[in-house]
């Protein structure tokens, strides 16, 4: 077949990446990974699939649908071969359809991990056009380690500046424009590449680009495989849109080809023609109802080069066009132009590194009535392919920094040639989305207004009251009007230096003879607590509170008097300070020897307690005895008991730097040696607060 | 005169062997006939035994109309038979018989807060509490009023003396939280809701309470904890499943929103704030369509649910139908919605 020397009005993103995938290696699917073992039912067919595929494949992006329908009919009989699943994978990501390809691709990895060296860049660009940022951040930085230094130097993809699209794809989709885009209908768009939509004067006709079959006989484009560009009208009728017929026979040159603009008066019309010096921007007049062969915009813009859109200011007196020709700063770039005294265009000049980048910008379009210029670029902020942007000129002339449009206007994809309506209201462009019905397709996107509130209900049953049966709270019989026979005991817990109250401080009330707990309560924000208690008796009393030292006393009840039913009794609580003591009273041990007895269990696991509630805190534990016997004889004594103490401690899980010990013989007594009371309160157990 | 002619009239009835003593001291003996009748009613109150305590009042007040005592304990036990009106009537008399009587004001402040009759039920609940009646529950009830009344300082100052009196009174920590909240003090709120579930762990709603406080304190996730331990020990607690649902849609957890919506109206298939609530998640869902059916739900449930008006023009301007965007708008605007007349400028074209 011979091809036709023609060129496209823009490459797109998928040709790129896909084709410089291919450059680096062919996986082929072999027949001894694809057919299971001993199962030959369905093998034939499916083979013959495979075999259909893979040709289809090798002959470029433009039969890869059908390459695709092959691989999935194959798919039935050996859904796990690895070679297969990256195939269908990477045909999925050259269509619409592409939110289908991380599923295969990720299986193909799975299966195996060295399917392809790009296995990694394509499971990025698979996240990244799923909006997957961060997944696809990792696959690309995979796969950039994945390469040598001089492998890298040899890399034709810029893996940096796709994590980069994925930053800025990650704070345009967390703040989305407010548009609805809204897919032109299957009557105006095909399962090819429509593109570049150009609306009359009048907007009652589209004119658009397609590479569509015609009439059975379209030739391909050597580059990507898939029929050349044609031009096709579509006429608007209410609110949609007809189906469209190819353009005028004379406008149609031989190879691709696109209406660009139209002047605004109608009488002439801008066409790009692929066949002309590298591809050209023609124009044709309107004369006595019929259009005039096209010819070449201007000697001075054109150049050996491509020169693909154009667009004109209002006062169509200055031109943007976007060109490779000399002075381009990388790839296709703007260029400006206006007419000058004798209504001939200038020498074009390149808009500046403040709009054109390194990467392409293509699809310029002046606003009908403002100062605005819409164009798409690769490059800037764009969160992959190309990304549609707008600068705007101020009274001295000064363009504006681009602007991208957002998302969902702009994806990961290609969204090119915006077209504005004059309110602002609407706009027609190209775009791939998830409800194409091909390829690229016209969209319309319609602007909504300003970003609105949306109001939550929620409700509260602020009183509790309202949320019980209400006597229970009421009703009271007569007598309990009448003086309560129960008895209370009551009183404070305060902080033993300030005297303030303690909330939440819990009292325990230890019924002495029955060693069990009989009542708790709690304290109130003024450190007040209520407690019924059976009957007036010594009780013993366990207190605990936040940031403070436990405290065990007997309640000496009995002693006490009763005031209108009810007992007092007040205590005071350490608060946990550095230097801060307490006694171990309730710690007992044989007589003259460290072993502790049973009954000590409850103060120790006080004290672990006390150690595990705190976790920052060190102790000292130290042990006492009065004078009877030598000094060395109870230092030592009193150093193991210290010890027995912290070892049962460490027992229970504290950790041993966070305790020391220490015997003190009967340096320390805090009663009088000479009485017998005296003596059993000296020999005793204590601890201090080292840190906390 | 005409209420000694009542009782002689009632003296006649019941003794016919009245003869010879004076009236004086047969009225004596009456009265204190009377008195033993109605303090066999209070043991037959106190034994649960209301209808035998209900005919020793009526006897007792039959042979001594203007006892006044008779009159308020039957009103409590009416009330608890749901006889409000009948008990209203009896309250109202004692009351009348004696000016007094602490409690009848008490009681009859009930019954008028039962009426939704919540200024009156204020100055009988502040009568009782100044003729002596400084039960922790009189402090309780009166700071209801005030809260509906809208004086959550009053209300606040209420239930702090309610507490005062009665430590460890968890409903009152409950409402008093709530107080403290309608004042904006969150903080102080979530203590006392904290207090009212130490003392009564059974209050689910201070659980829902305390937990959009933590919302207004930005602790999201303490919120979720509260919210899911009210739905745990209530799984029919729908305000709370909507509420909790309404901080996942805050959180932008739009899926698990969507579930509490729906287990919502699965309870309760009339709450229009669950379709309200579904409606949003799905618009933050882009799910338009969607969004627009469980809007028209709420709106036919609730007619003038403004909000729902409000949040279905923003659905139907996504979906293209900015002329019915627009008419959602208008009558958001009619039903007091302020938003709505700056979305208005967009329609006027």
């Amino acid at each position: 077949m011979r091809l036709i020397k023609t060129t496209l009005l823009s490459l797109f993103i998928l040709l790129v990446i896909i084709s410089s995938s291919f450059a680096q290696e062919d996986i082929k699917i072999k027949k001894s990974d694809y057919q299971i073992d001993f199962k030959e039912v369905g093998f034939k067919e499916a083979w013959k699939n495979i075999k259909e595929g893979e040709k289809l494949y090798s002959a470029g992006l433009g039969t890869f649908p059908q390459a695709l329908a092959h691989y999935l009919k194959a798919y039935k009989y050996n859904p796990d071969c690895a070679s297969l699943n990256y195939k269908i994978g990477v045909c999925y990501l050259a269509t619409d359809k592409f939110y289908y390809a991380a599923e295969y691709l990720e299986k193909a990895y799975l299966k195996d991990n060295n399917i392809a060296s790009d296995i990694h860049f394509m499971l990025a660009r698979a996240y990244h056009f799923n909006l997957d940022f961060e997944n696809a951040i990792e696959q690309y930085k995979a796969y950039y380690s994945s390469f040598s230094v001089k492998e890298l130097e040899k890399l034709e993809i810029n893996v940096d500046n796709y994590i980069k699209q994925c930053k800025y794809g990650q704070d345009l989709v967390n703040n989305p424009v407010r548009v609805i885009i809204n897919n032109l209908s299957e009557r105006v768009n095909s399962e090819y590449d429509d593109y570049n939509p150009v609306l009359h004067p009048t907007e009652d006709i589209m004119y658009f680009t397609s590479r569509r079959e015609t009439d059975g006989k379209d030739k391909r484009y050597e580059g990507d495989n898939k029929y050349l560009e044609n031009v096709f009208t579509s006429e608007q009728a209410g609110d949609l849109w007809k189906r469209p017929n190819i353009l005028d026979n004379k406008l149609e040159s031989k190879g691709n080809e696109s209406v660009l603009t139209i002047s605004k008066d109608g009488n002439k019309i801008y066409l790009y023609n692929g066949d002309e010096n590298g591809g050209d921007i023609m124009v044709s007049e309107l004369k006595n109802g019929s259009w005039k062969s096209p010819k070449g915009i201007s000697n001075k813009i054109l150049s050996k080069n491509k020169e693909t859109t154009v667009t004109f200011s209002p006062e169509e007196n200055e031109m943007f066009f976007v060109s490779n020709q000399e002075g381009t700063i990388g790839g296709m770039d703007i260029f400006y132009s206006k007419l000058d005294e004798k209504e001939k265009w200038t020498e074009p000049t390149n808009m500046g590194a403040a709009i054109n980048t390194i990467y392409d910008e293509e699809g310029v379009y002046w606003h009908p009535t403002e100062d605005k210029l819409y164009f798409s670029s690769q490059g800037h902020n764009s969160m992959g392919g190309f990304d549609v942007f707008v600068i705007e000129r101020d009274e001295n002339g000064m363009w504006s920094s681009p602007v991208n449009l957002g998302y969902p206007i702009n994806t990961p994809n290609d969204d090119i040639f915006f077209k504005m309506d004059e309110n602002n209201k609407q706009a027609y462009y190209s775009s791939v989305r998830d409800n194409g019905f091909g390829g690229k397709d016209l969209y319309k996107v319609i602007f909504l207004g300003e970003e609105k509130e949306l109001k939550l209900k929620t409700e509260d049953i602020f009183l509790a009251w309202n949320h019980k049966p209400k006597e229970d709270l009421f009703y009271k019989n007569p007598s309990e009007f009448k003086v309560d026979t129960a008895l209370f005991m009551v009183g404070t817990v305060s902080d033993s230096k300030t005297g303030e109250g303690i909330n939440f401080a819990k009292i325990e009330l230890i019924d002495l003879e029955e060693s069990r707990i009989i009542a708790t309560g709690l304290t109130d924000t003024a450190g007040r607590y209520q407690i019924k208690i059976p009957k007036k008796k010594d009780y013993g009393v366990e207190l605990t509170a936040k940031d403070y030292l436990f405290f065990v006393e007997i309640a000496n009840l009995s002693q006490k008097q009763v005031v209108e039913s009810k007992v007092t009794a007040n205590f005071q609580l350490d608060k946990i300070d550095v230097g801060a003591k307490m006694i171990l009273n309730n710690i007992f041990f044989e007589t003259n020897k460290a072993t502790i007895k049973e009954e000590s269990t409850a103060e120790l696991e006080r004290v672990a307690k006390l150690l595990k509630e705190n976790p920052t805190i060190r102790l000292e534990i130290s042990g006492h005895t009065d004078n009877v016997g030598s000094y060395r004889a109870n230092q030592k004594l009193s150093e193991s008991r210290a010890k027995s103490v912290v070892d049962y401690l460490i027992q229970q899980g504290v950790a041993a730097g966070r305790l020391e010990y220490k015997g003190y013989s009967f340096n320390q007594p805090v009663a009088d040696n000479n009485t017998a009371e005296g003596r059993a309160r000296n020999r005793r157990v204590e601890f201090k607060v080292l840190s906390k | 005169m005409k209420k000694l002619s009542i009782t002689l009239f009632a003296i006649l009835l019941a003794f016919t062997s009245f003869s010879q003593n004076s009236i004086e001291e047969e009225i004596k003996e009456l009265r204190k006939k009377a008195k033993l009748l109605f303090n066999e009613g209070v043991r037959f109150a106190e034994e649960g035994d209301y209808t035998k305590a209900h005919l020793k009042f009526d006897e007792a007040l039959f042979i001594y109309p203007e006892f006044a005592n008779p009159y308020l304990e039957r009103a409590k036990i009416k009330i608890l038979n749901q006889e409000f009106d009948l008990a209203m009537n009896d309250v109202s008399k004692a009351i009348e018989l004696n000016q007094n009587l602490a409690e009848a004001f008490y009681i009859r402040g009930y019954m008028k807060l039962l009426m939704n009759d919540f200024q009156n039920a204020l100055t009988d609940f502040t009568h009782a509490v100044q003729k002596g009646f400084t039960e922790p529950e009189a402090y309780y009830y009166r700071g209801l009023m005030n809260f509906e009344l809208a004086d959550y300082n009053s209300a606040l100052i209420d239930f702090t003396l309610a507490i005062d009196k009665k430590y460890d009174f968890a409903y009152a920590y409950n409402e008093r939280a709530s107080s403290k909240r309608m004042m904006g003090d969150y903080h102080g709120a979530i203590h006392d809701y904290k207090q009212a579930l130490a003392y009564d762990s059974t209050i689910i709603v201070a659980y829902d309470n305390r937990a959009s406080c933590k919302i207004k304190t930005g602790d999201f996730q303490g919120a979720i904890e509260d919210f899911n331990k009210a739905i745990q020990k209530d799984p029919e607690f729908y305000t709370a499943l909507n509420n909790r649902g309404s901080a996942h849609y805050q959180m932008a957890n739009y899926e698990s929103a969507l579930r509490d919506f729906e287990k919502v109206i699965e309870i309760n298939k009339d709450y229009a704030p669950a379709y309200n609530n579904l409606g949003i998640t799905k618009i933050r869902m882009t799910n338009y369509l969607g969004a627009e059916k469980d809007l028209d739900k709420a709106i036919e449930i609730d007619p003038e649910y403004g909000e729902a008006y409000l949040n279905r023009g923003y659905a139907k301007e996504f979906l293209g139908k900015f002329p019915a965007a627009c008419a959602d708008w208008k009558m958001a605007k009619e039903l007091g919605i302020e938003e709505a007349e700056k979305y208005m400028s967009e329609c006027e074209e």
